[in-house]
């Protein structure tokens, strides 16, 4: 028995009411509306349920509602009873739905639940009026329209989407890319089958453990490439696939630590891909700020064998250097491709002429 | 996930799966990490040989890509002397962990049937095999029968 937070909104009688219940997890919404119609004489038939923006059925279990203490029930008894259809006692509402998230609080993947608020009042009596049919829907605002029981929330009012851990209850970030492997296919790394996978929208299935480890080497020398609008990401490590990490939330995978460093690294590369961007050779220095620090002078010898060793890449300026090879030059940092002997973008004559 | 595990499977797959050209497979009985593999090349000049290619795998394979090199002698513009190319699908910056070996030698098949003199690692081979195609199938073909491993029945 767990108890449970209950508003009564009646708008017959235009009051509001609240209650705490104990409820069963095995019970049904109707027998929850039996009980709330002991407390408060109002029969059972005239109470509707709205949760996570939808209107429950009867037959519905408590059990899938995955209520928590912080939950909030509204029973909405309308202005003029519904002179609708009585609903089929036997309907009942799936509210579950297998969603995956990266939870700080538990520092793991964990599953989640959907939950919806009105964007005005932050409240939860709400009705939306169409169902979210894809993420964009979920994770944009002012997609999916809601009716608001809230007096104070009377014009055209939108729906606020959040994701929570089913243990902690903490808001998390959706791992839009993660679900579970349900065609069993084999792991595009280690061949095994697992239940819970990666796909970035290219069907490459990779299992969570070898895709934190692919990961992990990407970090190691920081094999990220700026893809706008997604920022520093990867592929997908399956040959020859371009399709790419959308959401930079999937670096969590390699835990927080690791995501930090990331997020530090990716801002690194950034400021040194702009032109007048340097890193401090001396980070905990305090005078970074005063023009006299040794980040605003450049030391003469070091510039000059740089100059005198390198070229920069006609695309984003970065030092190269050749060490052997032919004159074909791929920059690892941004991907151009460009001859070392004209340092302008490769052609087809310096195929010709500039092998060496 | 081991490394073992997936260059067992590898192994396992690459000794059945029937293709002449690569299916000659071979591991150090102690150490998993080092094969040698002999690619049999049906175009000319190549025809007349086969060539040992040795696999070193790191330790993170395959999140790290396996090394590897000619251990025969080969008159390529695409091939040093020292046995190494340049070969996109297995270059550090390029690899992907679900690559399999079996792609690699598919690309390095392709690679020696197929050469590609507008990234030559060698100047004056792929010179000669843009200009003058007779003297280069010639020299190669010498240099096959000298050098290259004998073909397989």
């Amino acid at each position: 028995m767990d108890e449970v937070t209950i508003v009564v909104l009646d708008k017959k009688k235009n009051v509001r009411k609240n209650l705490s219940l104990k409820v069963g997890n095995e019970e049904k919404i109707d027998d929850l509306l039996q009980n709330v119609g002991k407390l408060t004489a109002i029969p059972k038939d005239e109470l509707e349920v709205l949760f996570c923006g939808k209107m429950l059925g009867r037959a519905t279990k408590i059990r899938d509602l995955q209520l928590t203490p912080a939950t909030q029930l509204t029973l909405l008894r309308p202005e003029v009873c519904s002179s609708q259809k009585p609903e089929n006692p036997e309907s009942s509402t799936t509210v579950n739905s297998s969603f995956y998230v990266f939870c700080k609080k538990c520092d793991s993947v964990k599953r989640a639940k959907l939950r919806v608020y009105c964007e005005n009042c932050q409240g939860t009596s709400i009705l939306v009026k169409n169902e979210p049919q894809n993420w964009a829907d979920v994770l944009k605002t002012k997609r999916i329209r809601v009716e608001c029981s809230s007096e104070t929330c009377v014009q055209e009012i939108y729906a606020n989407f959040r994701f929570k851990c089913v243990d902690c209850n903490e808001i998390c970030a959706a791992l839009t890319h993660a679900r579970g492997n349900w065609q069993k296919s084999e792991c595009c790394i280690c061949s095994d089958e697992n239940i819970l996978v990666i796909d970035l929208g290219c069907n490459h299935l990779t299992c969570l453990e070898c895709f934190k480890l692919y990961l992990e080497e990407n970090l190691e020398n920081f094999n990220f490439k700026l893809k706008p609008p997604h920022g520093f990401t990867i592929t997908c490590p399956y040959t020859d696939c371009n399709r790419v990490v959308q959401d930079v939330h999937h670096f969590y995978l390699m835990g927080k630590s690791k995501y930090q460093e990331y997020q530090k690294r990716a801002t690194e590369k950034l400021i040194l891909q702009s032109d007048e961007g340097v890193t401090c050779p001396n980070p905990d220095c305090e005078k970074c700020n005063e023009r006299d620090c040794v980040c605003h002078k450049t030391d003469d010898l070091t510039r000059n064998t740089i100059e005198a060793t390198t070229r920069k890449c006609p695309n984003c300026q970065c030092s190269t250097e050749r060490n052997g090879g032919c004159s074909h030059i791929h920059c690892t940092n941004c991907g151009y491709d460009w001859c070392f002997k004209c340092v302008k973008e490769w052609t087809e004559n310096c195929q010709w002429d500039h092998w060496f | 996930m081991s490394a073992t595990r997936r260059l067992q499977k590898e192994l396992g797959d690459l000794k059945s799966c029937g293709v002449k050209a690569y299916e000659n497979v071979d591991c150090e009985e102690s150490n998993l990490l080092k094969w040698t593999v002999l690619l049999v090349p049906d175009k000319e000049p190549y025809n007349k040989g086969a060539f040992k290619v040795g696999i070193t795998f790191p330790v993170d394979y395959p999140f790290k890509p396996p090394k590897v090199l000619f251990e025969t002698k080969i008159y390529h513009p695409n091939i040093d002397e020292e046995g190494k190319f340049c070969l996109p699908i297995v270059a550090r910056e390029n690899w992907k962990p679900a690559t399999k070996t079996e792609q690699v030698m598919m690309a390095l098949l392709s690679l020696i049937n197929e050469p590609e003199p507008s990234h030559p690692i060698r100047a004056d081979v792929a010179e000669e095999y843009q200009k003058d195609r007779k003297k280069f199938l010639k020299t190669a073909e010498e240099f096959t029968k000298k050098h290259a491993e004998k073909r397989p029945e």
